[in-house]
């Protein structure tokens, strides 16, 4: 140890650099954490956008990065988006983290009214369920006389089939095909793999494994070109496939921190001939996907 | 979806922003505290060590969930209106380095202690001469600290994905637009992506590395 002599020789002078160059390190510090926060409080606050809760679906789409733009450049309001699964979306406006949800489970929006959490219930479009898989179909999903049809037989030659099991608005469907079955999963053996993810990594999941899935037509399109092992099995316009999107605008008596006005004004203006339209003509490699529905009369409940 | 040369600009100051103020708060607290309880033989002190070292392990994930629940408006702290917002981001990170700073600092300040105490008191120092003197031994050991701290930070998804949101030009991050490209399966996007974020270790390392080089003794 070279440097030990000093605390015999010049201890105060020894002393006094080591306390400075360690308090030097510690104004730099300061200083640099004091412009890091206050860069991340500048970028935090306010929050001038209406904030919204929606599916995986809608991003994964494409439909919201073409409809928002053509919103704001009408109203100058804009909107942005976390893109959950339903029952997160729903959960988030019951908490009044967001001002305005946009989802496509009818059952769980009905008891989301219900309490009080939403201001109105605006249905805006829908699009379809398919039946994606392996391009052999070993179960015969194709000559199914029916989507119900379609299930039994999946279920009947145990052929692999990959359930999202998150909770979300597909999720929700696929429950409701086996239920009309009189069918419960949790009885199913190891065919039924459950990915508790959303649709483009359980159709990928589906793709690698040579399993069904069902998916919804948008994502399926979106994605098709990347999944070489699946093939769509299933497209018919049966009711039981329909897929019905609605907008509710979170209730700000419930929950008064929400910006209600914005949101309303992006309910009323999805639901305007123009809004309805863009919709229509909306196409994901050619294909359209959502058929726009909604009632003008359901604004005045907002 | 396709990222535009600005919205990567944008995702990468955002991920250097989130991760850079988190480890610099989390160095502000973990360092002194640090270096006070490995300084200081305490009485509680193993069994303080032992709930720091479960800390250590703290899954980020866990750490964003419990971020989330205490920043949403219903939570503890949703008054603030952070959930969903870089500063909140910031938060759950800080949670997630802090331990590690913390755990790191003790370690390496007890060590240099142990090793350099004896002979600095047979030499006729006193009390804080030897404190001066371990922490000053100990920098490049607590600069390792905060360099495993960033990499943590900058590489972790789960918590910036729950608290964050992944909102387009707002709370959107390299690590969640890479998970986000994967499930559109923009490939290539998210192979760009990783490799930003692997440029962004490299230049960041090499700058620590340099510093820990002067601090060495």
């Amino acid at each position: 140890m070279p440097e030990a002599p000093r605390f015999i020789s010049r201890p105060p002078f020894a002393a006094r650099m080591h306390f400075r160059f360690a308090s030097r390190w510690f104004v730099v510090l300061v200083v640099a954490a004091l412009a890091f926060t206050a860069v991340g409080v500048y970028v935090s606050f306010p929050r001038t956008f209406v904030l919204m809760a929606t599916t995986t679906s809608t991003r994964d789409s494409g439909l919201l990065p073409y409809l928002l733009p053509a919103f704001t450049a009408d109203t100058g309001i804009d909107v942005r988006y976390v893109a959950v699964g339903t029952g997160q979306a729903l959960d988030l406006g019951r908490a009044g983290d967001v001002d305005v949800v946009m989802v496509h489970a009818p059952s769980l929006e009905k008891a989301f009214m219900a309490a009080g959490h939403g201001l109105c219930r605006i249905p805006i479009m829908f699009n379809r369920f398919v039946i994606v898989g392996p391009p052999a179909d070993p179960a015969g999903v194709r000559d199914a006389a029916n989507v119900t049809d379609a299930f039994n037989r999946i279920r009947s030659a145990e052929a692999r089939f990959e359930s999202r099991a998150d909770s979300s608005g597909t999720h929700n469907k696929e429950l409701r095909l086996w239920e009309a079955l009189g069918l419960n999963p949790s009885a199913f053996g190891a065919w039924y793999e459950r990915t508790e993810q959303g649709m483009g990594a359980t159709l990928t999941l589906a793709s690698e494994r040579d399993a069904y899935t069902l998916s919804d037509d948008g994502t399926w399109y979106a994605r098709e070109g990347s999944l070489p092992h699946l093939a769509l099995l299933y497209d018919r316009a049966d009711l039981l496939l329909q897929n019905q999107y609605s907008v509710i605008p979170v209730n700000p008596v419930a929950h008064p921190g929400v910006k209600s006005e914005p949101a309303v004004a992006f309910a009323s203006w999805l639901v305007e001939a123009r809004a309805q339209s863009l919709i229509a003509a909306f196409t994901v490699n050619g294909h359209v996907i959502f058929a726009p529905n909604a009632d003008p009369d359901a604004v005045g409940a907002c | 979806m396709l990222v535009v040369a600005g919205d990567l600009v944008g995702i990468t100051l955002l991920s250097l922003l989130v991760s850079g103020t988190s480890t610099l708060l989390a160095t502000l607290v973990a360092v002194p505290l640090g270096v006070t309880l490995g300084l200081r033989e305490i009485g509680s002190q193993r069994l303080l060590r032992n709930i720091l070292f479960t800390l250590y392990g703290l899954p980020p994930v866990l750490a964003g969930l419990l971020v989330f629940l205490l920043l949403r408006r219903d939570g503890p702290l949703g008054s603030l209106g952070l959930l969903f917002t870089p500063l909140g981001m910031i938060l759950a990170q800080f949670v997630i380095v802090t331990p590690i700073l913390l755990g790191i600092t003790m370690s390496v300040v007890a060590t240099v202690e142990r090793r350099v105490k004896d002979t600095a008191f047979a030499l006729g120092a006193d009390r804080r001469q030897v404190s001066v003197t371990v922490l000053h031994e100990a920098a490049a050991g607590i600069l390792t600290g905060v360099m495993v701290g960033f990499g943590r930070a900058i590489s972790e998804v789960g918590a910036v994905f729950i608290v964050g949101g992944h909102i387009e030009g707002r709370t959107q991050v390299l690590t969640t637009s890479i998970i986000t490209d994967i499930q559109a399966a923009d490939y290539a996007d998210a192979v760009g992506l990783g490799a930003v974020l692997l440029i962004i270790a490299a230049v960041v390392y090499s700058l620590l590395y340099r510093l820990q080089e002067r601090t060495l003794p």
